[in-house]
């Protein structure tokens, strides 16, 4: 079992329910930290920025900030979910510039205005755990059960590859605009049937 | 409590409702997502943001065009901003100024007009016939494309005859005067229709025993002023509206215009679906967008077979399983209204002012118009008449509540102690979870001021001598905050309810978590109001037991759960043997299967019939059974010499609508007793600032220029503008603020705003915006006041120590306008118009074309209280308060703006 996330780009319509019903499912308070993020990119010889990807920590088989964190805050279950202890986080900030998606958070006193009492720092990184408590009860990450254009889908890694043939894993020739710190391989638990088609302005006049 | 205000439409399609399909006899209907995923080979989004707009048939709209593509379909995004819905969906995105659909659509028939008609009038054999006109069919099915001679149709076999009546059931159909159809305007000083014979089919030939030309005169439409006109649509009468015309004025290239009109007039391209949007239709002149885009489907036969026609959303469509609950509530001793004029939802305020308009002035209320029609007075000096709102007189009734009529046949008004008649206007308004009475009406200042200059009426709510407004909401919206009175309601999950989901069933909502204070649900809220109501009348609670069905204190879930208990002992129904419980947990109705269906293209009869004769000799009559409205839209209260006088219905499509003209000039008419009286005109004057028409019969493009002239007063010299560094501006609905209640929301707010300097989603005001929390509770006996709404921001910077969190709306500016204004992306800046000013921060891109600012729509008018300038963002602000043209209803997509400060 390796659970993955599966982005349909020619379906997402930028709405951000996907980020929005994140905060709200996992209390992470408005500001800046988002777990999921959706953005626009102009890419692949469209004439404006028409590409959307929504995309949170893609639970990488070899994840980079696990790899890089000295305090094992970062766990890899066996079901192939990341997830960060954050009572064990003292705040080094390594997996923010190892991993190559920026999917690490650091909120600021405003967004966390309470620190709790078993973590060692005030704002411990945080990040997508997949919903695990959702997962474990057998429903879907909320992002995915509030996608209203049907856009995103969860599951095994190999079922979802072979429910959705044209996707491909995440990858930095396909999609440059993924990779926001850095382009190391990381096995990324995400699977994307690519948007090929661009627009064309005025008829191509 | 005696009866309320009627009111036509609303903010959100005042002018789609208003024109409908009945002036023109459009029949194509709406398609729903198993037609486009089969059937239809285009779409064409006339600006639609529906994806975003309406949620529940998003997945519907993008898995139906998924699979039109599979098969080879095209989606065609028209509009100033590639909106998500475009970015989704679309092919090609025409990059069109906002306001000039008009103006598109008159380029793509002057295209197929000379496709098909060479400069002597002869019909062109050198281009594909797919690629003209169908001229047999114009001439058998269309009223007013070309001008036509009075005659009289007998709409049961098609006869035409003329000069008089036949005496066998025909109508006499207007003349459409030489020089006057939609043809010759478009023609302008193009002769070649002067030449064109009228020939070919049965109309034809009748026709040219009266007029042998199609059109009588090249156009005939002229300005009192002649060149001197200050009006661009005037100076336009003459020049022919041809493709490189409509580009100067749409921004689109010359060939995509004529592409478009290939597209929609091949037959081949067909089915099409047309989407229209909330924007096109509420815009100044958004009556005239929709007229022109149903000329384009009548003329290019979009219409008649499954798939051809024009909606908003598309979905799939469901029905109830049977076997569900039913509750119906029976209320049949609740008083019914008695008769008072209808009028437009955008003239609340204007009939608030013509009730206080002594008291407004006494108290130094100085606003450009009091009331608005009163245009000699104005700032602009032309207004388009009054909407409804003159009519708001105390009425003289019988005592079943019917209004006395004079010997003239006008309703009979009440005179005052003083002799004169006694104006009613709005004296009270309940304002019940909206926020239209500042936010969302046009230029929020002017409301502010008039609000301010009211006497307050918070210690006699009920004296009619002073104005007052009661706010019911759970939020604290700017309405609610120029309000005598705050009363806190409960939330939807604090109240039980039964809704309505578009493309769903009913659904029966109880509690989930009881309200907190005093909050109450709007049942309970009713409820109690008529109690004490009915106290202050001395009929004790009978008011309140007539709204609860006559039982006293009745709840909803009284209702359901007797029909339920039904329902759990009826072995056919779906909850035979559950328990209450069981139905609380989970109280959706199942759906009937809503999978796939594919559906073939058939024709309707009619079409089918026209398709047939079409193809014979066509020397023999064809009934095309089209009903267009003579007596319609509110305000339809007339003298019957009037309604005797109507245009009448040809029976084809009109393209020229008399009848819309003469809906104009008389609405509202038999309520005009006062101004009859007084020897002063009823109805509503025709006239612009030079005299002539403010509506014509035809979907003739109003250039946007002349509206902001009159807007903003120019046009009697109050005011000079510099329209080549203004941009123009519309109000998109982002998926962000949906509805107007959601600019308080904090997971939503920091999607559409920013820190000064900051990046996308850098705005983080939660917690310190329209926080009306326990730091400001006011204990008894003392007063408080609420300066604004966002604490964060003071002189249009943000306060010391908020750098981080002061935030403002976003708007939308084009990559290489920024880079000219040397405006950075995340910068604050002032834009703002003789209307009104907001800051806003710049979102630089290339998704909205040159020229244009998009303020997306629903953020919430908080000035700051020594410039003035609304740090809120309000797009509303920098709306002239002015109804749109021919119906009186919204124009709240039409702004120019300039960059004040940056």
């Amino acid at each position: 079992m390796r659970y993955a996330f599966y982005f349909d780009q020619t379906r997402c319509m930028s709405c951000n329910s996907c980020s929005v019903s994140c905060k709200d499912w996992n209390q992470v308070n408005p500001g800046p930290v988002r777990w999921r993020k959706v953005n626009t990119y102009k890419a692949d010889g469209g004439p404006i920025a028409m590409f959307n990807l929504a995309m949170s920590c893609n639970h990488c088989e070899e994840p980079a900030c696990k790899a890089a964190c000295s305090q094992n805050a970062i766990i890899k279950k066996d079901n192939g979910i990341v997830y960060v202890d954050r009572s064990k986080c003292i705040g080094l900030q390594l997996c923010i510039t190892a991993c190559p998606f920026a999917a690490p958070h650091i909120a600021d006193d405003k967004q966390e205005p309470e620190q709790k009492a078993s973590w060692t720092i005030a704002h411990p990184m945080q990040k997508c755990d997949m919903c695990m408590s959702r997962v474990e009860k057998g429903e879907k990450p909320v992002c995915v059960a509030s996608c209203v254009g049907h856009a995103l889908d969860f599951g095994d890694f190999e079922t979802l590859k072979s429910k959705y043939r044209d996707a491909v894993q995440l990858n930095s020739s396909d999609f440059p605009y993924a990779y926001a710190n850095n382009t190391t391989e990381t096995g990324p638990s995400m699977l994307i049937k690519k948007r090929t088609r661009t627009v064309t302005l005025n008829n191509g006049n | 409590m005696g009866g309320y205000a009627k009111y036509t439409h609303d903010y959100s399609f005042h002018q789609k409702s208003f024109f409908g399909t009945g002036y023109t006899g459009y029949n194509g209907g709406s398609a729903d997502a198993n037609t486009v995923a089969s059937a239809v080979n285009n779409i064409v989004l006339w600006g639609s943001n529906a994806l975003s707009t309406v949620n529940s048939s998003a997945y519907s709209e993008i898995r139906s065009v998924e699979m039109m593509k599979q098969r080879g379909g095209k989606v065609w995004f028209i509009g100033p901003e590639f909106v998500d819905t475009g970015v989704t969906l679309a092919d090609t995105w025409y990059q069109m100024r906002p306001y000039t659909d008009t103006a598109l659509i008159l380029g793509m028939l002057h295209h197929m007009i000379t496709n098909t008609f060479d400069i002597d009038g002869n019909i062109r054999n050198d281009v594909d016939k797919k690629l003209q006109l169908d001229v047999n069919y114009i001439d058998t099915m269309v009223y007013g494309f070309f001008d036509s001679p009075e005659y009289y149709v007998n709409k049961e076999t098609g006869a035409i005859t003329f000069d008089k009546d036949p005496l066998d059931g025909s109508v006499k159909v207007n003349a459409v005067p030489e020089g006057e159809s939609l043809s010759a305007y478009i023609m302008g000083n193009d002769d070649r229709l002067t030449k064109a014979d009228y020939t070919g089919n049965y109309v034809a030939n009748q026709f040219a025993t009266k007029q042998a030309k199609r059109n009588g005169s090249i156009c005939s439409y002229t300005a009192a002023a002649g060149d001197a006109t200050k009006y661009q649509t005037k100076k336009d009468f003459l020049i022919p509206k041809t493709p490189k015309w409509a580009s100067a004025i749409t921004g689109i290239p010359e060939q995509a215009i004529k592409d478009l009109a290939e597209l929609y007039f091949n037959p081949d391209n067909h089915p099409i679906y047309s989407e229209w949007c909330g924007a096109q239709q509420k815009q100044a002149n958004g009556v005239i967008n929709m007229f022109a885009l149903q000329a384009l489907l009548i003329l290019s036969k979009t219409w008649g077979q499954t798939g051809d026609g024009l909606g908003r959303a598309f979905g799939g469509s469901r029905g109830s399983a049977n076997g569900t609950l039913r509750v119906s509530i029976s209320r049949p001793d609740v008083p019914s209204n008695p008769t008072t004029p209808v009028i437009s939802c955008t003239q609340w305020h204007n009939a608030i002012k013509f009730a206080f308009k002594d008291q407004l002035a006494a108290n130094g209320y100085n606003a450009k118009y009091i009331p608005d029609w009163d245009y000699a007075n104005s700032e602009s000096g032309v207004y388009y008449e009054d909407g409804g709102a003159k009519a708001l007189y105390t009425w003289d009734r019988e005592a079943d509540g019917k209004i006395k009529t004079t010997a003239d046949g006008y309703y009979q008004w009440k005179n005052g102690e003083d002799g004169k008649p006694l104006i009613a206007g709005f004296r009270f308004i309940l304002n019940s979870g909206g926020n239209i009475p500042m936010n969302q009406h046009m230029d929020p200042n002017d409301a502010r001021e008039m609000f301010e200059a009211l006497d307050l009426g918070s210690t006699e709510p009920d004296n009619p001598d002073t104005f007052c407004m009661v706010s019911f909401d759970n939020f604290l919206s700017p309405s609610p905050r120029w309000s005598d009175y705050v009363l806190p309601a409960a939330t939807t999950w604090e109240q039980e309810d039964i809704i309505s989901i578009s493309l769903g069933n009913s659904l029966y909502i109880p509690v989930v978590s009881n309200a907190p204070g005093q909050a109450k649900s709007q049942w309970n809220f009713t409820n109690d109001f008529l109690k004490a109501v009915g106290n202050a009348k001395g009929v004790g609670d009978e008011l309140a037991t007539k709204f609860t069905g006559g039982v006293p204190n009745q709840q909803i879930e009284d209702l359901v759960k007797e029909a339920f208990g039904k329902a759990s002992v009826d072995s056919s129904s779906l909850y035979y043997g559950k328990k209450w419980e069981d139905f609380i947990n989970n109280p959706y109705a199942p759906k009937t299967a809503s999978e796939y269906a594919p559906v073939s293209v058939t024709k309707t009869t009619l079409r089918n019939n026209l398709d047939t004769y079409l193809a014979g000799d066509m020397s023999t009559a064809f009934v095309p059974t089209i009903e267009t409205n003579e007596k319609a839209g509110y305000g339809a209260q007339w003298l019957q010499s009037t309604i005797d006088a109507c245009p009448k219905s040809s029976g084809r499509f009109h393209v020229y609508s008399d009848s819309l003209v003469y809906c104009y000039e008389h609405r509202f008419e038999q309520w005009h007793g006062v101004l009859a009286s007084q020897g002063l005109p009823t109805g509503q004057a025709n006239k612009d600032f030079e005299g002539d028409p403010l509506v014509y019969p035809i979907p003739l493009y109003y250039a946007y220029e002349d509206y902001f002239n009159e807007a903003y007063g120019v046009m009697n010299g109050k005011n000079t503008l510099d329209m080549s560094k203004g941009y123009l501006l519309t109000t998109t609905h982002d998926r962000y603020r949906a509805h107007s209640s959601q600019s308080e929301n904090a997971y939503l707010r920091e999607l559409t705003h920013r820190i000064k300097g900051g990046g996308l989603y850098s705005g983080n005001d939660w917690n310190e915006y329209g926080n009306i929390g326990a730091a400001q509770e006011v204990k008894t006996g003392e007063t408080a006041s609420l300066t604004r709404l966002n604490q964060t921001i003071a002189n249009g910077q943000p306060m010391a120590g908020k750098e981080n969190v002061s935030s403002w709306s976003e708007v939308w500016m084009n990559d290489q306008d920024a880079a000219e204004e040397v405006i950075a992306d995340g910068q604050l800046i002032t834009i703002g118009n003789p209307v009104g000013d907001v800051r806003v921060i710049a979102r630089v891109t290339d998704r909205v074309v040159r020229g244009f600012i998009g303020l997306h729509q629903g953020c919430w008018y908080d000035p700051d209280p020594v410039d003035g300038v609304d740090d809120g963002g309000c797009a509303n602000t920098l709306m002239a308060q002015r109804p749109s043209r021919v119906d009186h209803g919204n124009g709240q997509q039409s702004a120019m703006v300039w960059i004040k400060n940056k």
